[in-house]
């Protein structure tokens, strides 16, 4: 396994590799799609996960997708990083067609478009008409104050109050 | 001997009837329905109350909301609870029902189903055990008994504020 | 006018019967499973509670009479059927009358289902009528060579047989008695052969549509149709019956068979059902038409 690893050290001259021993490959955006075609023709036949991470300090989303060897045993991680104001980028579902379904709910969660997957239809959420949810600049605190809460507050302690009173409560004192 | 109260002798004889052969809808909604294999099998029996699982909601009475409820899943709960004939009744399961749980500020997650649905008993527990289920089904017979388990009546009377509530929060279905 | 009165308290007393029936049922199978049941009353209760419903959720004309078609045609062949040594109108008709009016109320659910416009419901009243295809050859068979010995077509006569010749034929022609057994587990729907209302799978089948009322008159349909079939077979194999009390012990036994059948086996599909009955009881049943033409 170790001199596979070297093999691939000589063909990411271009890339950077940010941790050892487990290989994880930071790409630019261009060269996204040719470096995981050319880890499924070297093996790498399984897609474990492939999702983002919101880095909103710096502005920019993070894409990471795990392969892995299963005839080696021996797992990669591939990165690259998208601008937050123009989320766009080439799907992989010609390499790996279980990617449709990871890219319909990167859609829905974070707003990322992904050219050539005709299949960016609602997924969990339904008749959704607000910002995606996962992004850190949507406060979800707020959010469920000014949706979800209809009469004007009473607290919790006199809402438990009340339904005890209307006898509805049914507890066990000592479980 | 009037009408009214002849309706209200049968209503007290019917009242007894249907404490001792209440079926319950056999659709988990949650996660608290891993709960209910136990209570139904050999080792807390549930049956010898009467209660068994029906699978379609035209032949059931009791409507078991038993975990979280997602905008999703609620939409689904309105359809089935006006499909079963009256007199029917609701069971809040779990802590989820009855102010969000831990769910409390998830953006998918409704707080208080009571908004929605009418509701006459919670059963306190995440989730609760089956002795806890045996005691809250003993004390919905009791307020079948006496008569005041009237959700079924609530929503007949009230539908414009559970209509209202329901079309805001689903987005104007 | 006596004979008025004595038909409605007969229908009336089959009704009674067939509930205590279906309560014992549940209450036997709880105690193989270990665990105390429900009362033996609890089906009284649960149809009172059914016609107390205030709703009554309809999908037409057809919807409403296909319940009516299916209680009418079991009392119209629970009066052929001679029990006890009460003949209501047997004397009108024999085991083929009997054989067509079995037909009936399957019939009826099938329109019933057709109007309802659930998928649920035509898949199950497709699976019931085949299940039915299956086990109405053997029994033919079966009465056929029991008319063979007999010589007469009609029930009464074939209890009174066994009584004046002072055998019984459960051991004079054992093959066709254990072929009966699986065609009985088939007409009561008892497992492995309960395709038809398959709870889990497809949503009871055809009864998925029906609710409050009409729910309560199936169940009125199927306690008088446990009657019909345990005094059938009790008729044709276990020698008639002298009196009630006689009556009552004979289902009970042969009731019991039936439910430690039904609470051991898992349930059959419909193909394997449908081989199963053309290869066992079949061959069985041809086997006692042989025997009997031989001697």
């Amino acid at each position: 396994m170790q001199s596979l690893f070297e093999d691939y050290k000589n063909i990411f001259k271009k890339a950077k590799i940010t941790e050892t021993p487990a290989v994880k490959v930071e790409v630019k955006l261009d060269d996204f799609v040719g470096t995981v075609a050319y880890m499924k023709d070297h093996g790498f036949n399984q897609l474990t996960l492939y999702t983002a991470v919101d880095w909103i300090k710096e502005g920019n989303f993070e894409l990471v997708a795990i392969l892995y060897n299963t005839s080696y045993l021996q797992e990669i991680y591939v990165k690259t990083f998208i601008k937050r104001t123009e989320p766009r980028i080439e799907t992989i579902k010609d390499l790996y067609p279980q990617a449709t379904t990871y890219e319909r709910e990167m859609h829905e969660m974070f707003g990322i478009d992904f050219l050539g997957n005709e299949n960016l239809t609602e997924f969990v959420l339904e008749n959704w008409q607000f910002a995606p949810p996962l992004r850190k600049d949507f406060d979800t605190r707020q959010f469920v104050k000014d949706y979800y809460e209809v009469e004007d507050d009473i607290s919790e302690r006199e809402y438990i109050n009340r339904q005890i009173k209307y006898g509805r409560f049914e507890y066990n004192e000592r479980s | 001997m009037k009408d009214s109260t002849l309706d209200s002798r049968w209503e007290k004889v019917a009242n007894e009837m249907r404490q001792r052969s209440m079926w319950m809808l056999h659709y988990c909604t949650g996660c608290g329905a891993i709960e209910l294999p136990p209570t139904m099998t050999a080792r807390w029996d549930m049956e010898r109350f009467g209660i068994t699982p029906f699978v379609t909601p035209r032949q059931a009475d009791i409507l078991l909301v038993t975990g979280y409820v997602a905008l999703k899943t609620l939409r689904r709960i309105v359809t089935i609870y006006e499909q079963m004939p009256d007199p029917k009744y609701v069971v809040g399961f779990g802590s989820c029902t009855i102010n969000g749980g831990i769910y409390w500020d998830s953006y998918n997650v409704i707080k208080k189903l009571e908004h929605y649905i009418p509701i006459d008993l919670y059963i306190a527990g995440c989730m609760p055990r089956p002795e806890s289920i045996i005691s809250g089904f003993e004390k919905l017979m009791d307020i079948i008994k006496t008569g005041k388990a009237t959700g079924w009546k609530k929503y007949i009377e009230n539908n414009d504020y559970y209509k209202t509530n329901q079309r805001t929060v689903l987005g104007e279905k | 006018m006596v004979i008025a009165l004595k038909i409605t308290l007969y229908i009336l007393s089959a009704t009674a019967l067939g509930l205590l029936y279906m309560g014992y049922a549940r209450k036997f199978v709880a105690r193989i499973d270990r665990r105390y049941g429900p009362p033996i009353y609890q089906q009284f209760i649960d149809i009172l509670k059914l016609f107390s419903k205030k709703n009554l959720i309809s999908h037409g004309v057809i919807f409403d009479l296909s319940v009516m078609m299916g209680l009418g045609g079991i009392i119209a062949t629970l009066l052929f059927v001679p029990a006890a040594n009460f003949y209501s109108f047997s004397n009108y008709g024999d085991l083929l009358v009997i054989l067509y009016l079995l037909m009936i109320p399957a019939l009826g659910m099938a329109l019933g289902a057709g109007e309802a416009a659930n998928p649920n419901a035509s898949i199950g009243i497709s699976r019931a009528l085949i299940l039915m295809l299956g086990y109405e050859i053997p029994f033919t068979f079966i009465f056929m060579a029991i008319m063979l010995t007999v010589k007469s077509t009609s029930l009464a006569q074939m209890a009174v047989f066994q009584q004046t010749h002072g055998f019984w034929f459960l051991w004079k022609m054992p093959f066709a008695a254990l072929a009966m057994i699986a065609v009985l587990q088939g007409q009561l729907g008892e497992k492995p052969f309960d395709i038809m209302v398959a709870p889990h799978e497809i949503a009871t089948g055809p009864m998925v549509e029906f609710g409050g009322k009409y729910l309560g008159m199936l169940f009125l349909f199927k306690a008088i149709s446990i009657f019909v079939e345990l005094t059938i077979f009790i008729d044709l194999f276990l020698g008639g019956a002298h009196n009630v009390i006689d009556l009552v012990i004979k289902q009970v036994i042969l009731f019991s068979i039936v439910l430690m059948i039904n609470a051991v086996y898992p349930r059959f599909r419909t193909e394997q059902t449908v081989k199963f009955y053309l290869l066992i009881p079949n061959t069985l049943a041809l086997i006692e038409i042989i025997r009997v033409l031989v001697r």
